[in-house]
């Protein structure tokens, strides 16, 4: 992804993360590392937002003799598709454009924070005061 | 001799007066002596050739034995590295619309086999710290597909466990194939001995 790209997709980005954080999109835990959301009209799915976290190892060799050493990063993955065609399109993998990493973070904790915030309310709710 | 002495003394005298080598009991004895003189002397030839040749045949057996072992070890070696080469091709061609369920079945198969052909060698200095970098990598490898387990009811999102298991299972070949290097190293040195 180009910065010219990355540029015009930021303000979107920081758009979600927002909406995110006032829970104005309700994010789906359909794993333990990966996110949805699902925009649907009139009760047909028409685009979703996905996020997912991986860790990538990086082997490098260091010493004398040299040894092969890994090292973790990580990495996050966020796709747009559109339905019904089921298309991809927008695919960001930090690990080709490292320079998204900070945004998609953002975008991931705040998902994560609302998640465990959804997770407390339940609980609130099953056990109320 | 005197004449006035009593015969039987007379004929002690004449006895010891007689040289010892006169007396055909000197001759038996001497006879029966050197013969078991003889007879001691093959024996110990015998019995030392008999030790000889059992140590030889010892060394022999133990040349075979050793020669066996070699043997063994470069056919483990050689039919472990052509299923190092299997298992590398698999984790090479992942294919990126792999579904969590195929991915575990994979995971466990490429586990097994790993665990069960690198068993041979963990005791030996050269290899065991590649097989440990690679049962490390095998965990990190289960802990990654750990994070993709899809939520009951939810739909998995196509390359979601692609995404979560690429980097481990490329770590994972590169430290296959670095086993199957030195394995190779290790088979050529046995063919040159």
């Amino acid at each position: 992804m180009s910065p010219t790209e990355l540029a015009a997709i930021k303000p979107y980005i920081d758009r979600i993360t927002a909406e995110t954080r006032t829970e104005q999109l309700i994010w789906t835990k359909i794993n333990p590392t990966t996110f949805t959301w699902k925009k649907t009209t009139q009760g047909n799915l028409e685009a979703q937002l996905s996020i997912q976290k991986t860790s990538i190892q990086t082997v490098a060799l260091q010493g004398n003799p040299p040894r092969p050493v890994t090292q973790t990063i990580d990495n996050y993955i966020f796709q747009a598709i559109e339905f019904p065609a089921a298309s991809i399109r927008v695919n960001i993998n930090t690990q080709l454009d490292p320079e998204a990493r900070p945004l998609l973070k953002e975008l991931f904790d705040a998902i994560s924070v609302g998640a465990d915030r959804e997770a407390i309310n339940f609980l609130k709710r099953i056990f109320p005061d | 001799m005197t004449p006035d002495q009593p015969e039987p003394l007379q004929q002690i005298e004449q006895a010891l007066r007689t040289p010892y080598w006169h007396h055909a009991d000197f001759w038996i004895n001497a006879a029966i002596g050197a013969a078991g003189a003889i007879i001691g002397a093959v024996g110990l030839y015998y019995a030392i050739k008999a030790f000889r040749a059992a140590r030889a045949a010892q060394r022999a057996a133990m040349d075979a034995k050793t020669a066996a072992d070699q043997a063994g070890r470069f056919m483990t070696m050689q039919t472990v590295a052509i299923e190092l080469m299997g298992i590398s091709q698999r984790l090479n061609n992942l294919d990126q619309k792999i579904r969590f369920r195929e991915a575990r079945f994979l995971l466990d198969e490429v586990t097994g086999k790993i665990h069960r052909f690198t068993a041979p060698f963990l005791n030996n200095p050269e290899l065991a710290p590649s097989i440990t970098r690679i049962h490390e990598t095998l965990i990190s490898t289960k802990n990654a597909l750990s994070g993709v387990i899809p939520s009951p009811g939810e739909e998995e999102v196509e390359g979601q466990t692609y995404n979560a298991i690429q980097g481990e299972t490329a770590t994972l070949n590169l430290y296959v194939n670095d086993l199957l290097g030195l394995l190779e190293v290790k088979s050529h040195q046995q063919l040159a001995i």
